[in-house]
C-alpha cells in the first residue's frame, strides 16, 4: 500500500506559495469549509500562525486580525478555552490557545492560574486526562494538559499543578508491544498517538523508561518507497506523518532513521504549485493543517535552506517562540 | 482534523421537504436568534447557507439560556444534521437529555444512523458510549453489531476498532472476538487493525492474568506462520508474531528459526524476513542460549551481520541507516565477521 509521485509534482519548497495559500485562506470567511470547520477555529489559527511564523510572515496575518480579541471571545468560565466563541472549553483548543498566545506574543493575557486549575480538572484518578467534562479520554489530552502547563511557564511545578508521575504512568500503559502507541490502553498504535505519548513523556523526562530503539524502528519503519510516512502498517502516506513521526524521532535521538531526502521529495510533490499550499498526498487539496506538518518536517530536516525557521518538535512552535518567552526543554540526546 | 468540505447543492427554505427556517415558525417566536457576530454578511449566499445559519442563531440563543426542553432537542438534532464534528453541540445535547431523562432507546437509533454517515468522527462514538452506559438492559451486542457493520465497508477505522474494545471490556464479550479478527485476517491479511485486536483478545481475556500461556504461543505461532507463509511481505503479521515471543525471547522457539530458513529459500529478499533471522541470532547472542551443532557464537554473529547488510545495501534500503546501526552494534557486543559495508555507504541515497 502506497502512491507512486507524479512525474510532473513539485521537486523544490515553494515557500512564497504557502504563504500567501494561508493568508487567502483565512480572508474567505464566508465560506463553507470556513463555516463548517468553526468547532476547530483555535487550532485552525494555531496552525496558520505557527506556519506563517516558520516562514517568516507572521506580520502579515498579525496585521490583520486581533488575536487579543479572538482569545478573549473564547476563553471560558472554567478557565480552559473553546475553539470559538460561544464554545465549551476543551484541553484540545485550551493547548491551541496557549500556542497563539506564544506565537502573538499575548502570553501576559491569559491567566496562567485559571488554566491550570482548569488542566488539574480533567486529570483522572488514573493520571488519564479528560478532554473537557464529559469524560473522553485519549493520550492526546495527556499531551494537551502537560504541554499547556509548560508552555505557561509551569514546566519546573508540573509535580504541584497535577499528578505528574501518574500522568506519565498512564501514557506508559498506553504503550504496545510493537513499540508504538494508542489512545488508550489496548489501543493500536498510531502516528498521531506516538507524538502525543513521545511528547508527554519528554515534558516530564521520562524518555528513558522507553524501549526506545522499539519505538524508534516502529517509527522508522512509517517510511514507504514513494518516501511518504503513514499512520500504522499497511495505511497510505499523508504529509502530516511527516510530523508526527519526524518529531517523534527528533525526540527519541534517531531522526536518521529515516530518509530525510525521499520525504521531502513527497512533501514537495504534495504542494499545490499554483496556489500554494500543501496536501495530504499529491494531487489532493490543500489545507492550513498539511501545510503547517509539510512545512514542519522540512524544518526538522534542516532542508527547507533559509526559508524555514527552526522548530521545536515537542511543541511545534518556532524555536525562536520558545527562546523569546524564556521556555527551554533539553532534547534529549537518547543515550 | 481536518476535512474538505464540498459545499451541498442549494436548498430553497421552501423546497421539498419542506424545511422552514426556525426564524418563521411560530413556536420559536419567544427566541431572539443569536447571530455570531453583528456584521453584515455577504449578499451572496446559498440558500442552505442560510439554513445553516439559522439553525445555529437559534442553537446559540437557547444555549445562552441554557433551554433544556423538547424543542431544543430537535434544535440540537437539526444542527448535528449539519455539522455532526460540533462538539459543543453535542455537549448541549447530553444536558438536555440528562435534565429530561430522555429516551436512551430512541437516542441509540439517531446515535446509530449518524454514526453510519459520519463514520471517522470522535463526538458521535464518544456519544455512543455515553447512551451506551445509560441504557439500562443493554448487553453490548448491538455494539457489536454497529462496529462490524462500519468495519465491513471499513475495516480500518480507528474508532470503530476502539469502541469495539471498550465494548468488550465493558461487557464482558471476549468469547466470539478470536474468530472475529480470523475473519477479517481471512478478508484482508494487511489488516492491521485485526491483527492488533488479536493480541488484544489473548493479552487481555483472563483479566489480570497474562493469556499468552506456552499453549496459546504455540497454537498462535502456528496461526501467524501459516499467514506470513502465504503472504510473506506483511508487516502485521510478523509484528504479531514479535508479540507472542516478547516475554520470553525469539530464541526459545526454534521452530521460528526452523521456519525462516524454509521461507529464505523462495523469500530472499523480504525485507520482514530477514530483519527477524536477524533479531533470532541477536537474541540467542543476547541471552547466551545453547546452540545448535556446528553453530559457535562467532559464526551466528556473522550470519546476524550478513543478515543486516543484506537489509542496509539491498532489501531494505530506505533505512539503512538503522540497520548499519544495529550492525554495528552487534558487532561491537558479539564480533562476527563485518561485510565489507562500503558498498552500502557510497550506494546513492536515491534509486
Amino acid at each position: 500500500t502506497d502512491i507512486s509521485l507524479p512525474a510532473d509534482a513539485p521537486k523544490q519548497l515553494l515557500p512564497e506559495k504557502h504563504a500567501d495559500f494561508l493568508l487567502q485562506y483565512c480572508s474567505s470567511q464566508d465560506n463553507y469549509e470556513y463555516v463548517m470547520t468553526e468547532y476547530l477555529r483555535m487550532s485552525g489559527l494555531y496552525w496558520t500562525a505557527s506556519a506563517l511564523d516558520l516562514l517568516g510572515r507572521l506580520p502579515d496575518l498579525r496585521q490583520r486580525m486581533d488575536a487579543a480579541a479572538f482569545l478573549r471571545d473564547c476563553a471560558r468560565p472554567d478557565g480552559g478555552y473553546g475553539p470559538a466563541p460561544g464554545h465549551d472549553s476543551h484541553l484540545l483548543y485550551t493547548l491551541s490557545a496557549v500556542q497563539v498566545a506564544l506565537l502573538f506574543d499575548l502570553r501576559d493575557s491569559l491567566d496562567a492560574g485559571a488554566i491550570a486549575g482548569f488542566v488539574r480538572g480533567l486529570q483522572r484518578p488514573d493520571g488519564s486526562f479528560q478532554g473537557d467534562r464529559w469524560g473522553e479520554v485519549d493520550t492526546r489530552f495527556s499531551f494537551c494538559a502537560l504541554a499547556a502547563l509548560f508552555l505557561l511557564g509551569l514546566g519546573d511545578r508540573l509535580d504541584d499543578l497535577v499528578d505528574a508521575r501518574a500522568a506519565g504512568d498512564f501514557v506508559l500503559t498506553c504503550a504496545n508491544w510493537d513499540g508504538g502507541f494508542g489512545t488508550r490502553p489496548g489501543s493500536e498504535s498510531h502516528s498521531g498517538q506516538v507524538y502525543c505519548c513521545i511528547g508527554a513523556l519528554s515534558i516530564l523526562g521520562r524518555l528513558h523508561e522507553l524501549d526506545v530503539d522499539r519505538t524508534a524502528l516502529w517509527l522508522a519503519e512509517r517510511q514507504l518507497a514513494s518516501g511518504g510516512l503513514n499512520g500504522r502498517p499497511e495505511k497510505l502516506p499523508d504529509v502530516c506523518y511527516s510530523w508526527w513521526v519526524l518529531a517523534s524521532l527528533a525526540m527519541l535521538g534517531r531522526l536518521s532513521w529515516i530518509s530525510g531526502e525521499r520525504l521531502l521529495r513527497f512533501v514537495c510533490a504534495a504542494q499545490d504549485p499554483e496556489a500554494g499550499g500543501i496536501a495530504d498526498r499529491p494531487g489532493d487539496l490543500c489545507d492550513p493543517f498539511h501545510t503547517l506538518f509539510g512545512l514542519a518536517g522540512a524544518s526538522l530536516l534542516r532542508l527547507g535552506g533559509d526559508s524555514l525557521k527552526a522548530i521545536n518538535p515537542t511543541f511545534c512552535l518556532p524555536v525562536d517562540c520558545l527562546d523569546r518567552h524564556g521556555l527551554r526543554l533539553p532534547l534529549w540526546t537518547g543515550d | 482534523q481536518s476535512q474538505h468540505l464540498i459545499e451541498p447543492a442549494a436548498m430553497s427554505a421552501t423546497a421539498a421537504g419542506g424545511w422552514v427556517l426556525y426564524r418563521d415558525r411560530p413556536d420559536w417566536a419567544d427566541v431572539t436568534p443569536l447571530k455570531q457576530d453583528e456584521s453584515e454578511r455577504t449578499v451572496l449566499r446559498i440558500a442552505y447557507t442560510e439554513k445553516f445559519s439559522d439553525v445555529h442563531d437559534y442553537l446559540r440563543a437557547c444555549m445562552r439560556a441554557d433551554e433544556r426542553s423538547q424543542r431544543t432537542l430537535a434544535l440540537t438534532a437539526d444542527a448535528i444534521e449539519l455539522n455532526p464534528a460540533n462538539y459543543t453541540t453535542w455537549s448541549y445535547r447530553r444536558a438536555i437529555l440528562a435534565s429530561l431523562d430522555g429516551d436512551m432507546e430512541a437516542e441509540m437509533k439517531l446515535v446509530r444512523g449518524i454514526i453510519l454517515r459520519n463514520q471517522k468522527n470522535y463526538q458521535v462514538w464518544y456519544h455512543r458510549r455515553w447512551v451506551a452506559t445509560r441504557l439500562s438492559g443493554a448487553d453490548g451486542t448491538s455494539e457489536l453489531e454497529l462496529t462490524g457493520e462500519v468495519l465491513t465497508e471499513d475495516s480500518k477505522n480507528y474508532h470503530a476498532w476502539e469502541h469495539r474494545q471498550w465494548a468488550i471490556r465493558h461487557f464482558n464479550l471476549w468469547e466470539r472476538e478470536l474468530a472475529y479478527t480470523e475473519l477479517l485476517i481471512g478478508t484482508d491479511v494487511r489488516n492491521n487493525s485485526a491483527w492488533h485486536q488479536r493480541h488484544f483478545v489473548l493479552a487481555n481475556r483472563n483479566g489480570e492474568a497474562s493469556g499468552l500461556t506456552p499453549d496459546v504461543v504455540a497454537a498462535e505461532t502456528e496461526f501467524a506462520l501459516n499467514w506470513i507463509g502465504q503472504c510473506p511481505n506483511n508487516e502485521s503479521a510478523w509484528s504479531f508474531l514479535r508479540g507472542l515471543h516478547l516475554d520470553t525471547g525469539l530464541a526459545d522457539c526454534p521452530r521460528l528459526l526452523q521456519f525462516c530458513r524454509e521461507l529464505l529459500a523462495t523469500e530472499a529478499g523480504c525485507p520482514h524476513l530477514l530483519a527477524f533471522m536477524a533479531d533470532y541470532r541477536a537474541d540467542q547472542l543476547d541471552r547466551r542460549c545453547p546452540l545448535a551443532e556446528g553453530e559457535t557464537r562467532e559464526s551466528v554473529a556473522t550470519e546476524a551481520l550478513r543478515l543486516l547488510h543484506l537489509l542496509a545495501t539491498k532489501a531494505d534500503r530506505i533505512r539503512r541507516r538503522y540497520w548499519l546501526f544495529v550492525a554495528g552494534d552487534l558487532h561491537a557486543r558479539h564480533g562476527g565477521q563485518m561485510p565489507e559495508l562500503q558498498e552500502g555507504l557510497v550506494q546513492p541515497e536515491l534509486d
